[in-house]
């Protein structure tokens, strides 16, 4: 049998109002209204609701350079790979935080939520990286994370990481921005899912993880509680996977050999740290890399497993070049020595040397803790010469030859190789 | 009707001009024969391009850097040129050129106008492919020129608009012939889907595009659902269904093997597939009910997808052998069982269960592969060659037909399989304690293996354009297949 639409009966004398009009009614506009309705104006309505629901104080509109950023970012395809939607799933809430809520997204024309993550969700960007971090990640994301498929923008910058163009000044702002109002709100449980019908035990699960402060895991943060990073027994497969670890994590800044020359280090102050002029103790160590060192562009690496931390642990500290021990200094120097660092060094680095002088609260970075890392004579030497761009140590052209010398030699003995690790 | 008036009618459609009714057989109306070449070349074209800029993405996620010190060549204007270059380029044009080819025989009359024709043809080609690929590369930070951050829709608004002019007059071209007076017969099942799909996309394609523009951030985002949703479901989907519908009783000659299924299968398509757009936002802020019942019509539409397949498999029952010899035929049949594969496995993957491990991993990337180039591509594809059999001055190449055929086959099967072990892999990770960047490393592997998969493919089509412009001395070859097919006798016969 041949197809045949409506017998002919219905269709060939109504000539205009036949079948094809059913199609085009029903088929093509009736179900199109439907949906339109159904998924697109309903459920508007009711997000308008839950949008103007917030102050407008609490959460502000984009300034013009946020909003010239917003359109970078929407027009080199950011939202191609990056999220900007923490779902409403233990998963998501644990890895960003607290689920992006619809008065989030007020003022987004269009929205940016995305539909692939290939590079991590953004939408509680604001305060995790600092800002040459995210510049020279912009130049050359390979330079800073070195397994990274994100793409470079060179033509943002005038020739390096540091020469940023306003391109790259707005699109920094702008990713500020993401998650500010949420940081900001304090209201950590996500008050919109109580209309929600979702699985009232997944639900309490994210109401949980919501109750406690969210602070991502790659935030440097000031604090002292630490993991204990003791090495186990020093092994060739502790040493591999360090060097594995260091490779995959730290060489983009501080060097494949840890001198702390990388492209990076061009776009980044303070400079990364060169890992051969210093001798960190366990605990030194874990302090950076558990909580980063804010103020630099040194993140957290919380997310990594205790052991594989300890491993990097291990290896950075084969890194030193210098032997670790060396000639006593003779006591007369170290009494000199002493002296100078109370008149000048005391306020910020504290009596013990641990970086904890009454003025260290006004720096960060924070005054260097001679406790947990003991710095190479030379490289005492040049600090004292040329300070520290970028952070609070200056230089003291002040200080006699002889001074130097002697307070060099006495910061390295404040140096205590086998703290444990802090309570 | 004897062989020899087979003979000559066929030579009445194809070589002066005229077509023959679908349904009757009978000569009754003009084809424009300029028209269907012209986007045919366009389609090929844009094919070729928009497969070697997938390509480029590709490379760029293994070797970041190729590519990477101009703004015209970064990632993102490449995969916006990927996907609307197939979308706009690749798949517009070949439903364009299908159109041009099926309607009047559709119909029975010539379609509105041949200078609307071309005027269409310029907008679509030079104001929405063209200019969409310059604006893109050129990635003006200006409103109306710049790229939007919208699936499916990343064009600027000033492609859009010429788009939805564009897309206007395709309605105006085709359906007043189809609507106005049907064949004696009646409408044929293809003729529904055309007349849905241009009606549908003309009102669709605003709410994606314009839409999210005007009302802001997860309010947008439920109309952005819609049309990603909505470019599959309501324009590839329903137009591919037509070629199908049209080639596969022509080229066995055999009815479809229900009508009542025909029927049942488009009313459902045309009510439950656009109520599936917000299953692209599942554990969004987008209120949970909504969510669900987008949900919900996903499922129905598997189930939908299914009395489809089987009406559309039951009618080549019986016909293996003329599937695998014909070219036509088997682009059709693959694009028929893949259909089933990739319907059923969207809506396993709308479920929340799923949604949980899968949303935003390769896995995702995978099904529209499997969608767009298995389902989609295969089928406009099968329909070019169709096309290009029975259009005068136009015969293809069978060899390299076939060719093309299993490769584009192996490379998709190959893409596919990777993707969706990517997206298994990468959601596991996720839901771990695991580094993010632990994700990436272990996508790279997957990644290589995705990028090499593109070789076969544009191999394949480029296999199959030589075939689409070599038959000029296999024509003799081409003309055999045709009156192996005799199918508008049959027809006319059990009509």
């Amino acid at each position: 049998m041949a197809e045949r639409g409506p017998a002919p009966t219905h269709t060939g004398s109504h000539g205009w109002f036949g079948y094809a009009y059913l199609l085009i009614f029903l088929a093509g506009v009736g179900f199109f209204l439907l949906s339109f309705v159904a998924l697109g104006v309903l459920p508007g309505l009711r997000l308008t609701d839950k949008m103007e629901s917030v102050r407008q104080s609490d959460i502000p509109p984009y300034t013009p350079a946020e909003l010239r950023g917003r359109k970078v970012y929407a027009s080199l395809g950011c939202a191609l790979c990056h999220t900007q939607l923490v779902r409403y799933l233990p998963a998501d809430v644990q890895r960003w935080g607290a689920p992006t809520a619809a008065w989030e997204t007020r003022y987004d024309y269009p929205q940016v939520w995305g539909t692939r993550r290939i590079g991590p969700d953004l939408a509680r960007e604001t305060h995790v990286r600092s800002n040459d971090w995210q510049l020279t990640h912009l130049y050359n994301p390979q330079s800073i994370v070195p397994d990274s498929v994100m793409p470079g923008f060179p033509w943002l910058f005038n020739g390096g990481p540091n020469r940023p163009t306003t391109g790259a000044t707005d699109l920094l702002a702008y990713l500020r921005t993401l998650g500010r109002a949420r940081a900001n709100d304090g209201k950590r449980v996500p008050d919109d899912t109580h209309d929600s019908g979702m699985d009232p035990a997944m639900l309490m699960q994210i109401t949980n993880l919501c109750a406690a402060p969210f602070i991502h895991p790659q935030q440097a943060r000031v604090d002292t509680a630490l993991p204990a990073l003791d090495k186990q027994t020093a092994s060739e497969a502790l040493h591999a996977r360090g060097s594995q670890l260091y490779a995959q994590n730290c060489a983009g800044c501080h060097g494949a050999n840890g001198d702390g020359q990388s492209p990076a280090a061009v776009g980044l102050t303070p400079k990364p740290t060169n890992l051969r002029l210093h001798r960190y103790s366990t605990v030194g160590l874990a302090q950076a890399l558990w909580n980063g060192v804010a103020g630099s562009a040194m993140p957290a690496w919380r997310d990594f497993p205790v052991a594989d931390l300890a491993s990097l642990t291990a290896y950075v500290q084969t890194l030193h070049a210098a032997a670790d021990t060396e000639a006593p200094t003779p006591a007369p120097t170290l009494a000199r020595g002493a002296t100078v660092y109370a008149g000048h060094c005391l306020a910020c680095h504290g009596v013990q040397g641990d970086g904890k002088g009454p003025a260290a609260l006004g720096y960060l970075p924070r005054p260097a803790n001679f406790t947990t890392a003991q710095s190479d004579t030379a490289r005492i030497a040049q600090v004292l010469n040329k300070g520290i761009p970028g952070t609070g140590m200056p230089a003291w052209p002040n200080l006699t030859p002889l001074d130097k010398q002697a307070v060099t030699a006495f910061v390295r003995t404040l140096f205590k190789p086998k703290t444990g690790p802090a309570p | 009707m004897s062989n020899q008036d087979v003979q000559t009618a066929h030579h009445a459609g194809h070589e002066q001009g005229p077509a023959l009714s679908f349904v009757t057989s009978e000569s009754v109306a003009s084809v424009e024969t300029g028209l269907i070449k012209a986007h045919a070349y366009a389609a090929l074209a844009s094919l070729m391009i928009a497969a070697l800029f997938g390509t480029v993405v590709a490379i760029k996620m293994v070797q970041p850097d190729f590519l990477g010190d101009h703004i015209w060549s970064t990632w993102g204007s490449m995969r916006a040129n990927h996907t609307q270059g197939i979308l706009f380029g690749w798949l517009g044009n070949a439903f364009l050129a299908f159109l041009y080819f099926a309607v009047p025989r559709l119909s029975g009359r010539p379609v509105i106008s041949r200078t609307l024709g071309w005027w269409l043809f310029g907008l679509w080609n030079i104001g929405v492919v063209l200019l969409g690929w310059v604006l893109v590369s050129i990635n003006m930070p200006d409103y109306f020129w710049a790229i939007k951050p919208l699936e499916w829709t990343e064009f600027p608004l000033a492609v859009n608009l010429v788009t939805e002019v564009s897309l206007g007059l395709m309605a105006l071209q085709f359906i007043p012939p189809l609507a106005r007076k049907p064949n004696p017969d009646g409408m044929y099942v293809s003729s529904w889907y055309i007349i849905g799909a241009l009606v549908f996309t003309f009102l669709a394609f605003p709410v994606g595009s314009l839409v999210p523009q005007l009302v802001p951030g997860a309010m947008g985002a439920a109309f952005s659902g819609l049309w990603i949703h909505d470019v599959v479901g309501l324009f590839a989907t329903p137009f591919v269904l037509a070629i199908t519908f049209f080639v596969l009783p022509i080229r066995t000659g055999r009815p479809i093997y229900s009508h009542f299924l025909s029927m049942i299968g488009f009313w459902l398509l045309f009510f439950s597939y656009p109520l599936n757009g917000t299953h692209h936002y599942v554990y969004s802020s987008i209120p949970m009910d909504t969510q669900r019942a987008a949900i919900a019509a996903s499922v129905i539409m598997g189930f939908d997808v299914t009395l489809v397949v089987f009406n559309l498999l039951m009618s080549l029952r019986g016909q293996a052998a003329r599937v695998w010899e014909d070219v036509p035929l088997r682009f059709m049949w693959t694009s028929i069982v893949i259909y089933l594969i990739v319907s059923l496995q969207g809506s396993l993957q709308a479920l929340m269960p799923m949604q949980r491990y899968i949303h935003f991993t390769d896995w995702v990337i995978g099904h529209s592969h499997l969608a767009m180039l298995g389902f989609a591509s295969f089928g406009a594809l099968g329909g070019l060659a169709h096309v290009w059999e029975r259009t005068p001055g136009c015969r293809y190449r069978p060899g390299y037909m076939h060719l093309a055929y299993w490769l584009i086959l192996g490379g998709l099967l190959v893409m596919f399989i990777d993707l969706t072990a990517a997206g298994i892999a990468q959601g596991k990770l996720w839901t771990s304690a695991a580094p993010w960047m632990d994700s990436v490393r272990s996508s790279q592997g997957y990644w290589l293996v995705r990028t090499l998969a593109a070789l076969p493919i544009l191999l394949g089509f480029a296999a199959f354009i030589t075939g689409m412009f070599s038959g000029a001395d296999g024509r003799a070859d081409s003309r055999q297949t045709l009156s192996k097919g005799r199918a508008q006798a049959s027809l006319v016969s059990g009509g």
